[in-house]
């Protein structure tokens, strides 16, 4: 990733061993993004998510991006499938489908930056304890398996994944948990239960 | 779109010549006259339609049981349209209310005081004239099949009499026992003039509810005859009265209101007396049963009132016992159709034939023998039959080890009959499903695939369904509040990749490839592009009704050789 898209280093309150720095960056960044949420997205180029926390929810859209499918793979073919039809509706007429994106920092930056201060405030707690177990850079194939492990108990892990599925699916509003994010921890935590995800994902190849 | 009589009386020269020829054969239902179907939507041409149990491919039919693409009349040639129905049966129905019916909800089973065209009645004494020949009392061991109050008529000396069914007011088919021999009657069941106690509620829907409606409010007096010779087409009507004990316990309104009574400007076409498990309803004309009843309507002043010929083409509807309001069209005339009636002396089926009668499709269920449809409704509020999609249902819930919840076909069959059957589009649809259910069912009992992608599908969809029952209930409870919504379409998108991706991309490789293409470029993709727009129910319902949107799924979807289109 590159220095201009890396917000700067901030931690929040829920990360382990926190500084006195951190902290105040961490309440900053929240207020932020309680005041971008306020003005129109292009009127503001901040990064909502700071630092480890970008890098870890980053993270998360690439597993997300692989597994169980690969998300692009079955998406975006609409407006080729759309050309087939000689037809003319007012509602539908000139409407591309929903674009698909790569699990990129630029279409992060772009989803954080539409979180609502209660969701931005979420995805920190999310990616704090993400971050403290080390999963930044432990394999996919780790992360993956947590996620599932924890999705039941965790809830602030909903709004981390809502902003992976804005990301991929740029169409979702990331502050809106009740989609594939709730579907693909859904499924990951329900395969965690069967004592089936650590084969499966490994069968994927994540890595 | 009416039939030119000239026509008709050709079609019915025609629809003669099939029945000749096919009449008897086991896998032929009956035959009658309408318009051809094509892809689920009636076109304008007239033809012969016939019925059979299956479409069998030509190749697999001896030249003596093929169906002919046409009949020549008079010189002139006329098509005939093969379409799927039957068995057929009598529809009374024998079990009680459940709430795994798929009409539970609504079916018309209380008691009314006074009673009202629509609700339950049956007849109580059945058991004890046919488990014991030559006795007219026994313990009733299980009660006689329940059926619709179809109407009242005015006796000539002032008595009230309730109508419905034959085989409802007989409560079975043959139960007239020559009580003095114990002798079954010959071919012909012979009338009689005591033929047991009706009561209403029927006592199949007083089992178990307490209720305490057991005191008859009816003699069954008079079950038109029906005559069994093999290939006899004397049979018309199947209906009967019974004399009401208090002449005040009746009223003409219809129950609950749900549709205008029978009268002169809302005429009765037919009685519901037959059904098959597919949908389809049969009826006879109702000015026939009123002609062989020769009694006119209570309020009316002759038997030739309140009246209408059936129409192929024609809206109609009915409050049933089993199905309440339900609104479908005539969709054929003068049918010559083999309906089964249930002895219930020895359980076995006798195949009677009744002709004149009219072939409609999703207007009944078991339960609803002797209600009374009448011109007029929307042609749409339809009934499914509760186990159509049965099969499948199971294999689903097997392959992903989901639930197996009774109530879910009860809630498909609601997607149907309430939001799919709505529209064109919508019954192409269903159509698809039907033709391709084996097909579907094959491959899910044979196409695991890997573990680990089994386990993975099942738990994506075990939590596709828990979030997305809720969400189909709501939108078939309150459509108005629905709107299609990016994430629903992005679930949706992803739940296509799980069916379509290959095993070694995650998916279940349960498509071929050109399946995928066809259903993908069709289907699929416009659920981004609706649910971008953000539609609501109404802008789907619209689009779904269009016909460009019809034909283009359509020729999208015979690229795929493998999918059998309607």
């Amino acid at each position: 990733m590159s220095d201009e898209m890396r917000p700067p280093e901030v931690t929040g309150p829920g990360r382990r061993n926190l500084t006195r720095r951190g902290v105040i960056g961490g309440a900053a960044g929240i207020g932020l993004a309680a005041i971008v949420t306020a003005a129109p997205a292009s009127a503001s180029t901040s990064v909502a998510l700071p630092g480890q926390r970008f890098d870890m929810v980053l993270r998360v859209t690439r597993a997300m991006a692989q597994f169980p499918l690969e998300f692009s793979a079955v998406h975006g073919k609409a407006s080729a499938a759309m050309a087939k039809f000689p037809l003319e509706h007012s509602a539908v007429h000139g409407k591309a489908s929903a674009a698909m994106a790569p699990a990129s920092a630029p279409g992060l930056a772009r989803a954080a930056r539409k979180l609502k201060a209660r969701n931005l405030a979420q995805v920190n707690t999310a990616a704090d304890g993400l971050l403290a177990d080390g999963l930044l850079s432990k394999p996919l194939r780790d992360l993956v398996i947590t996620l599932g492990s924890r999705s039941a108990a965790d809830k602030s892990l909903l709004a981390l994944a809502a902003v992976s599925v804005a990301t991929l699916a740029p169409i979702n509003d990331p502050n809106e948990t009740s989609g594939f994010a709730l579907t693909w921890l859904g499924m990951l935590g329900r395969m965690h239960e069967q004592n089936t995800l650590a084969a499966a994902v490994t069968r994927r190849g994540l890595r | 779109m009416s039939i030119h009589p000239e026509v008709r009386r050709a079609l019915g020269k025609g629809r003669d010549q099939i029945w000749a020829r096919h009449g008897k054969e086991p896998n032929f239902t009956g035959c009658g006259i309408g318009y051809r179907r094509r892809g689920g939507v009636v076109t304008d041409e007239p033809v012969v339609i016939a019925m059979v149990v299956d479409k069998l491919p030509a190749g697999a039919l001896s030249s003596r049981r093929l169906i002919p693409s046409s009949v020549t009349v008079d010189g002139t040639s006329y098509g005939v349209d093969v379409v799927e129905a039957g068995p057929v049966y009598a529809s009374g129905s024998a079990t009680s209310r459940s709430p795994h019916d798929i009409a539970w909800e609504t079916s018309i089973t209380d008691p009314f005081r006074p009673m009202v065209p629509g609700c339950s009645i049956g007849n109580s004494d059945i058991l004890a004239y046919g488990q014991t020949p030559g006795q007219a009392t026994g313990p009733l061991q299980s009660p006689a099949p329940a059926g619709t109050l179809g109407c009242f008529a005015q006796g000539p000396s002032g008595q009230v009499y309730v109508v419905s069914a034959g085989h409802i007011m007989a409560g079975g088919f043959n139960n007239n026992w020559d009580t003095n021999t114990g002798n079954r009657p010959g071919s012909v069941v012979q009338p009689t003039t005591d033929l047991g106690n009706i009561v209403q509620p029927a006592l199949a829907d007083q089992s178990g509810t307490g209720s305490t409606y057991t005191a008859p409010v009816a003699t069954a007096d008079y079950v038109s005859s029906l005559d069994t010779t093999p290939g006899s087409l004397v049979n018309t009507v199947d209906c009967g009265t019974a004399v009401l004990k208090d002449a005040s316990n009746s009223s003409t309104s219809v129950a609950q209101g749900l549709m205008q009574p029978i009268s002169a400007t809302h005429p009765a076409v037919g009685m519901c007396i037959a059904s098959d498990g597919e949908g389809n309803s049969f009826l006879t004309r109702m000015d026939s049963t009123m002609q062989t009843l020769g009694m006119p309507f209570l309020g009316a002043q002759s038997d030739t009132d309140w009246v209408q010929a059936p129409v192929v083409g024609t809206n109609i509807e009915k409050v049933g016992r089993t199905s309440a309001y339900t609104s479908s069209t005539v969709d054929a005339t003068d049918a010559i159709v083999t309906v089964n009636y249930v002895d219930n002396v020895v359980g076995a089926k006798v195949p009677v034939t009744l002709s004149g009668m009219i072939w409609s499709q999703y207007l009944s269920l078991g339960g609803d023998s002797g209600a009374v449809a009448c011109a007029g409704g929307d042609g749409h509020t339809y009934v499914l039959p509760p186990n159509a999609l049965c099969g499948l249902m199971t294999s689903v819930q097997s392959y992903y080890a989901l639930p197996a919840n009774p109530a879910d076909n009860n809630l498909t069959n609601k997607l149907q009959s309430k939001m799919l059957t709505q529209t064109i589009t919508g019954n192409l649809l269903i159509g698809l499903v039907y033709l391709n259910q084996q097909t579907i069912i094959d491959r899910l009992n044979t196409m695991t695939g890997p573990d680990h992608n089994q386990t993975t599908a099942q738990a994506f969809f075990q939590q596709i369904y828990d979030t997305y029952r809720p969400v189909l209930i709501s939108m078939l409870t309150s459509p108005s509040t629905f709107t299609l919504t990016p994430q629903m379409a992005t679930d949706g998108m992803n739940a296509w990749g799980m069916l379509s991706k290959a095993p070694a991309d995650g998916g279940q490789g349960l498509l071929t490839a050109q399946e995928t293409n066809a259903i993908y470029n069709s289907i699929v993709a416009w659920l981004d592009v609706i649910a971008s727009a953000g539609w609501t129910y109404q802008q789907m319902q619209e689009w779904f009704d269009t016909p460009a949107w019809y034909d283009g799924i359509y020729q999208s979807i015979v690229l795929a050789p493998t999918i059998v289109a309607p």
